[in-house]
């Protein structure tokens, strides 16, 4: 007397099912244990770049206040040389002008 | 039996065992429970601040102070950072031999710095607004303890000029002097506080979503002052004192259409830059502060006043009683002898004893009227701090004889901006309008945010009076006038006169060597733009106002109608010889004088001429003109040339001009 086939199926799978369900058990605290690590280390690189961001920032703050100043500076180095008395100083002193002569003065008509 | 005893046992001792730890545990838990309850919500604030303190700092963005610019937008005034150095006495081991290394850097005595670094405070300030060159020089000394600070330092890039009308602030920042002063609320903003992060090193970090808030620069004001315009009347002014040997001068220009204040110089120069401003009699604006006797130069308000009352008209006569007169008791004199003048000749011939009558009989009460209308005994309303009033008494306190001085400009005191006011108001058709100093409220790009609103000012006499005024302010310059030196070449110049003796402060008395020379006017005189008052104060060697401002006075118009766009003009006469006519239509445009030199190379000659002596540019000329290639070396004149004076050239040669200063 033999068994039906399908009565064999349903004893093989009864038989599987403490090591399918183990297994399963395995994978999915396996993922859920990587997922929760991978989010804790993503996590924590997110903080750690926000730190390092946060140091770059403060940095490159600095850095353009530096430049804003030194950007102050050399518009007062130009306004320096608008200077009237200056400008006259450098003319007579270094390029030996003067004003000009009555005969070099041209009356336009 | 004996098993099933043990077994108990174990088991008892084995619960027991468990019921301990289970309840070491849960005391222990219990504890952290407790502490975490203590620290997390009894002490909660504590701890915040306590983490505050050590993860959180605060500093300031910097509001820099408005800037001042001239009508033509140039930066009078602007706020720089600065590093100053600051010491932790307590982090620094050996205080002499820093204060040694520092001594030189800061240029400070190394005792000053030895006894400040031994102080052992945990912050002493060693110097402020440290040059680029020190802050340098102390951080390459990387020493333990000293920190350098930022803070703000104003420069003024046109040092002296316009010094005592832009002023100057203290080392926090505060507007103390001119414009500095007076619109110190406008231009200072303080510096907002921001918090950030930080770690235990005290490393900044910026955690915030929001990014760093910029530094910004507060309002700042347009003047009605130019700066060339300033520069001219500052430095022609110098002239005339150096020349009479004075003891101080002032030089009003203004605007004749706008009543706008272009220039206000004085002497002496005043640097703001500097750091020594104890000495009021440098930085005070004498042309506001300082009020003097007019003299003849307040004629003009008199005749302005008599015509408009009625009381004489323009083609009458007045006797001069030939140069001296006996009224209200006192003695008048005139410089020169007059009988019959017409009114046109007592301005141009600036009698003193028919301004005399003149003022007799226009009386007190009206003479003072047109005084105060004039804008005389009260601030012109100018924006500037310390304006001074001048000296007009109450009509009422006025015996006869002041009344008579008071025509000829004596018995009354007023600053040069006073006076200038009163002529802008002759050029202005007998309009007074108050005078303007700031011009626009503009934002940190010099664009305008807010004109100044212009009061309507108030009418003083008739348009058709102040034409005749006018006229007859013409007539001073001309020849037989006392101001013909007043006029510059190619111009008219009108205006008036004026020497007045000055009070002795220690007599009480007019003393008889001091004087002050004054001449006030207007140019062009057919259609005023501007007007220009000059007042020398106890010049020496000669005491006229035709003679020691007057000059003054043609020498600033002569440099500063041009800068206008004022063409000169000879109508109904030729220009002087000197003048080289052009028209406009055939004005060729000329070319840099090196660039025509060097495309003439067909003049080179063979032998190196001697440049000895030269300028820069007349030894340029030489030698582009030779084709040759110039190197040049120092400022002045030629001391030595390479190739020497007649030796023979090639057209690769390159001709070295050592230029020397002082020689």
């Amino acid at each position: 007397m033999t068994r039906p086939k399908s009565e064999d199926k349903h004893q093989q799978g009864h038989r599987r099912s403490p090591f399918g369900a183990l297994t399963g058990w395995i994978v999915v605290t396996s993922v859920l244990g990587v997922t929760f690590v991978g989010g804790a280390i993503f996590y924590v690189w997110l903080y750690m770049q926000q730190i390092q961001n946060g140091y770059r920032l403060a940095k490159l703050y600095e850095q353009h206040e530096a430049l804003l100043a030194i950007e102050r500076k050399l518009r007062l180095e130009r306004c320096r040389f608008q200077d009237p008395n200056q400008l006259e100083d450098l003319g007579r002193n270094r390029f030996g002008l003067g004003p000009p002569r009555q005969d070099q003065k041209i009356l336009v008509r | 039996m004996r098993e099933h005893k043990s077994k108990n046992l174990l088991n008892t001792r084995f619960w027991f065992c468990n019921g301990l730890f289970t309840l070491i545990t849960l005391l222990g838990f219990g504890m952290v429970l407790a502490k975490s309850f203590r620290l997390q919500v009894l002490e909660h604030q504590v701890w915040v601040e306590r983490k505050r303190a050590q993860t959180e700092t605060s500093f300031q963005v910097p509001a820099y102070r408005g800037s001042i610019y001239d009508r033509q937008g140039r930066l009078l005034s602007y706020s720089v950072p600065q590093f100053s150095l600051t010491a932790n006495c307590q982090q620094i081991k050996n205080h002499q031999m820093l204060a040694t290394k520092l001594a030189p850097i800061l240029s400070l005595p190394r005792h000053t710095l030895h006894k400040k670094l031994s102080s052992g405070r945990r912050f002493v300030l060693l110097k402020r607004h440290l040059s680029d060159q020190q802050a340098v020089a102390v951080s390459s000394l990387k020493a333990d303890g000293l920190t350098m600070i930022t803070e703000y330092k104003r420069f003024y890039p046109h040092r002296q000029v316009g010094g005592h009308v832009v002023g100057f602030v203290d080392t926090e920042g505060i507007g103390l002097e001119g414009i500095e002063k007076s619109f110190d609320k406008l231009l200072r903003q303080d510096p907002t506080t921001v918090g950030r992060f930080r770690d235990g090193i005290r490393k900044s970090l910026w955690l915030d979503s929001e990014p760093p808030p910029e530094p910004v620069e507060s309002y700042g004001i347009k003047l009605s002052m130019d700066a060339f315009i300033q520069y001219v009347a500052e430095f022609e002014l110098d002239k005339g004192i150096q020349q009479y040997h004075a003891r101080s001068g002032e030089v009003v220009v203004m605007d004749a259409r706008t009543s706008d204040v272009l220039a206000m110089a004085n002497w002496p120069t005043f640097d703001p830059n500097l750091t020594d401003k104890r000495n009021p009699d440098l930085y005070r604006n004498r042309t506001i502060t300082d009020y003097f006797e007019p003299g003849s130069t307040f004629k003009v308000f008199l005749v302005s006043a008599a015509l408009q009352e009625g009381t004489i008209r323009e083609k009458d006569k007045v006797f001069c009683e030939n140069g001296r007169c006996v009224l209200a008791g006192h003695t008048i004199n005139d410089v020169h002898p007059y009988g019959w003048l017409t009114v046109p000749d007592v301005i141009k011939h600036s009698s003193n004893i028919a301004a005399s009558k003149m003022a007799l009989q226009l009386g007190s009460e009206r003479y003072h009227r047109y005084i105060k209308a004039f804008g005389f005994g009260e601030p012109t309303g100018v924006q500037l701090p310390g304006e001074a009033k001048g000296q007009v008494r109450p009509w009422k306190k006025w015996r006869p004889i002041d009344l008579a001085t008071t025509g000829f400009g004596q018995s009354i005191g007023v600053t040069a901006l006073q006076l200038s006011q009163g002529i802008a108001c002759l050029t202005n058709g007998g309009q007074w309008v108050a005078p303007e100093i700031a011009l626009e409220i503009v934002d940190a790009d010099g664009q305008t945010v807010k004109v100044a609103e212009r009061e309507p000012g108030r009418r003083v006499i008739d348009k058709r009076i102040a034409s005749v005024v006018r006229d007859m302010m013409k007539g001073v310059t001309q020849e037989g006038g006392t101001g013909v030196n007043a006029a510059p070449d190619g111009y008219t110049a009108a205006g008036k006169t004026g020497t007045a003796q000055m009070l002795d402060p220690e007599t009480k008395r007019y003393a008889s060597n001091k004087f002050t020379s004054v001449f006030t006017g207007f140019v062009p005189a057919e259609d005023p733009r501007l007007v220009i008052t000059v007042a020398i104060r106890e010049p020496h060697g000669a005491i006229y106002g035709g003679v020691v401002a007057a000059p003054v006075f043609r020498n600033i118009a002569a440099k500063v109608l041009p800068y206008l766009g004022v063409s000169p003009s000879y109508k109904g006469t030729d220009p002087p010889v000197h003048f080289r006519l052009a028209s406009a239509a055939s004005c060729e445009v000329v070319k840099p004088v090196i660039r025509v030199a060097q495309d003439n190379r067909a003049e080179s000659s063979s032998t190196m001429p001697d440049l000895g002596g030269m300028s820069l540019k007349q030894a340029l000329q030489r030698v582009c003109s030779l084709g040759l290639q110039p190197r040049i070396i120092g400022n002045g004149r030629v001391v030595s040339q390479t190739p020497e004076p007649g030796s023979s050239l090639n057209p690769d040669t390159t001709v070295e001009i050592v230029l020397k200063d002082g020689t």
